[in-house]
């Protein structure tokens, strides 16, 4: 079990020393002081941003969850009853309405001039998925012939018949195959990598290898037809036939987690087109990246999977790959990017180093900070407590944590919102000396300081909308990323 | 450029404070001078960070950030004024004289 207490002393000790080292400019140890679990805090410029992270080295995890309620998750198979009836606010209630008459209403009898939906945006936000959507084939989720179906063999390498590529043949060792395999990541694409050991009860149920001999489903769990539409509506595909017999095998038992962030300026035009644009980018850049990862990797002689929102929940494998940690709107929150990522993942049976899951104070932030809750159109964020307990079908009970309706949250604005990552006092740019300081205090753990950063957060005035006729003002390389400022 | 321009105008008003305790005469004590490099200190940090939010077109945090970072500069000057630069008395042989 995972205990959040740092000593207090300590961390002071570690931000002095820390702020002191950074205003002469010099740099400082990357351990920077040692939690009461005897954790390391550590200091990572280039991983981080300015944020004391501690690592979690003996085993623990930022979250906890109850084997005994805790299933393996299904994902939006056709067998679920996927919405069921939930409340709409009454402001709001007019973008509950199907894609199709909000499309029409806005491009065709309003001519396309409604302000962040005009036809620019639109234009710009459908470009913006076109990569993804043309490229599903490598998501196994959307292959022709029935995605995953294939899994084990697409997966299997065939480059030049040569034997696994084992690092000691160039004298590198397993940990700087990991590092090199992060690195492609990154290069191919991605904004930040890490390597988790793959946990099956991530696997959504139906792509997990089963146990029993043979490895065969009951007859009638074999085939089942799907419609695409039913969930995307947008997809150019209908109905198809797919096998249940897809999965991800046991012996896949590494996952390399990428991140790939999302435009600051754009996601602030939420819930313009632009923030859906800011999204279907995102996905455009995971489907080149994590196939090109999975190419790779196959080229070195081992199994990999690509793979997006498909196949297994995201958000705990990132965790896993000490990425981030899981916020009160329900997903990941990473120190450099905040809530402001995409997520996508390799399988693969190469047996590379883990990283270890990391701490930053999310959790005892989103404790005391609401803003979330506060800004969700379709009021599918809580604002109690954490629970065991989902809120609706789709939501996986046994983990201890904040559950969002994500069936309202779908519904709202043909699935295009991200008010939750606007909002987020995480969704700052590493740009500013200010926040720099700020994310040094996170890790203090402390309720009344949390308190008066929301505060000052709110009357700052962060988390504003972001016009879309301002975006379009924007110096054209104007961005303001999370990245370290060149 | 703007952060050489802010830091001359900090040296510029250090400059005029010195100068006008010279030419009024003031005798300012050490813990006087020591609380005033504190808050041109102080000033200098506000209006970077003034400058950092505008940069950030964060125009709300300028006014917010602005007034409750101010304030206690605002304090620690009339604090100074009234305590720090004040008149020194006159001496004895001073008022013999008269
Ligand atoms: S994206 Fe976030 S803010 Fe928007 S409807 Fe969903 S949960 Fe609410
Ligand atoms: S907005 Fe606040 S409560 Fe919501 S995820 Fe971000 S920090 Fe947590």
């Amino acid at each position: 079990m995972f205990k959040n207490e740092v000593d207090r002393r300590k961390f002071m000790q570690a931000l002095g020393i820390g702020a002191a080292a950074a205003g002469m400019g010099v740099s400082i140890p990357q351990v920077v002081a040692q939690s009461k679990d005897g954790n390391p805090i550590v200091e990572d410029k280039s991983q981080y941003g300015k944020f004391l992270v501690e690592k979690l080295i003996n085993g623990d995890y930022p979250y906890q969850i109850d084997p005994k309620i805790l299933g393996q998750p299904g994902s939006a198979s056709p067998d679920r009853k996927v919405f069921e009836p939930f409340e709409v606010p009454e402001e709001t209630k007019e973008f509950f309405r199907p894609a199709s008459v909000l499309d029409r209403e806005r491009l065709v009898e309003k001519g396309g001039k409604v302000p962040n939906f005009t036809r620019l945006d639109y234009a710009f936000k459908d470009a913006s998925w076109w990569c993804h959507n043309e490229a599903r084939g490598v998501f196994p989720w959307y292959t022709e012939n029935g995605g995953t179906q294939e899994l084990g063999e697409r997966s299997r390498p065939n480059w030049r018949n040569l034997p696994p590529w084992d690092p000691q043949d160039i004298e590198m060792s397993w940990h700087d195959a990991s590092l090199a395999m992060k690195r492609a990541a990154c290069f191919y694409g991605a904004s930040q990598a890490g390597v988790a050991e793959l946990n099956h009860l991530w696997i959504y149920a139906q792509n997990s290898e089963p146990i029993e001999e043979p490895h065969q489903r009951p007859a009638d769990q074999q085939e089942t037809e799907i419609d695409p539409r039913r969930y995307f509506p947008n997809a150019a595909s209908g109905p198809q036939t797919r096998s249940r017999q897809r999965y991800i095998p046991r012996d896949l038992n590494r996952v390399i987690v990428m991140l790939f962030e999302e435009d600051y300026h754009a996601i602030a035009n939420s819930y313009g087109r632009l923030a859906s644009a800011a999204v279907g980018i995102a996905y455009s850049r995971m489907a080149f990246t994590a196939s090109t990862l999975a190419r790779f990797i196959n080229h070195l002689g081992w199994r990999a999977i690509a793979s997006g929102n498909g196949e297994g929940l995201s958000v705990p494998m990132a965790i896993d790959a000490g990425l981030g940690q899981l916020g009160r709107n329900g997903i990941l929150i990473t120190p450099k990017y905040g809530p402001r990522v995409r997520i996508a993942k390799v399988f693969t049976d190469m047996p590379l180093v883990a990283d270890s899951p990391i701490d930053f104070g999310v959790d005892q932030f989103c404790q005391v900070c609401m803003l979330c809750a506060d800004h969700c159109p379709s009021l599918s964020i809580t604002k109690g407590g954490k629970t065991w307990d989902g809120l609706c079908p789709r939501n996986n009970p046994g983990v201890y944590k904040w559950y969002v309706q994500t069936d309202s949250c779908n519904a709202f604005n043909d699935f295009s919102c991200s008010n939750c990552k606007k909002v987020c006092p995480f969704n700052k740019p590493n740009n500013f000396w200010l926040h720099r300081l700020i994310r040094r205090t996170i890790l203090a753990r402390s309720r009344s300081l949390d308190k008066v950063m929301v505060s000052l957060d709110q009357m700052s005035g962060y988390g504003r909308d972001l016009q879309a006729a301002d975006f379009w003002k924007l110096n054209p390389c104007q961005t303001i990323t999370g990245r370290e400022p060149v | 450029m703007a952060e050489f321009l802010i830091g001359l105008g900090i040296m510029a008003g250090l400059w005029v404070v010195v100068g006008v305790a010279r030419n009024k005469q003031l005798r300012v004590p050490l813990w006087g001078w020591f609380l005033t490099v504190i808050g041109f200190g102080y000033a200098t940090f506000v209006v970077m960070t003034i400058l950092a939010f505008y940069r950030e077109e964060q125009y709300q945090a300028i006014l917010t950030m602005g007034a409750l970072m101010a304030f206690p500069g605002l304090v620690l000057g009339v604090f100074l004024y009234r305590f720090a630069f004040t008149q020194a008395p006159k001496s004895r042989s001073e008022t013999l004289k008269q």
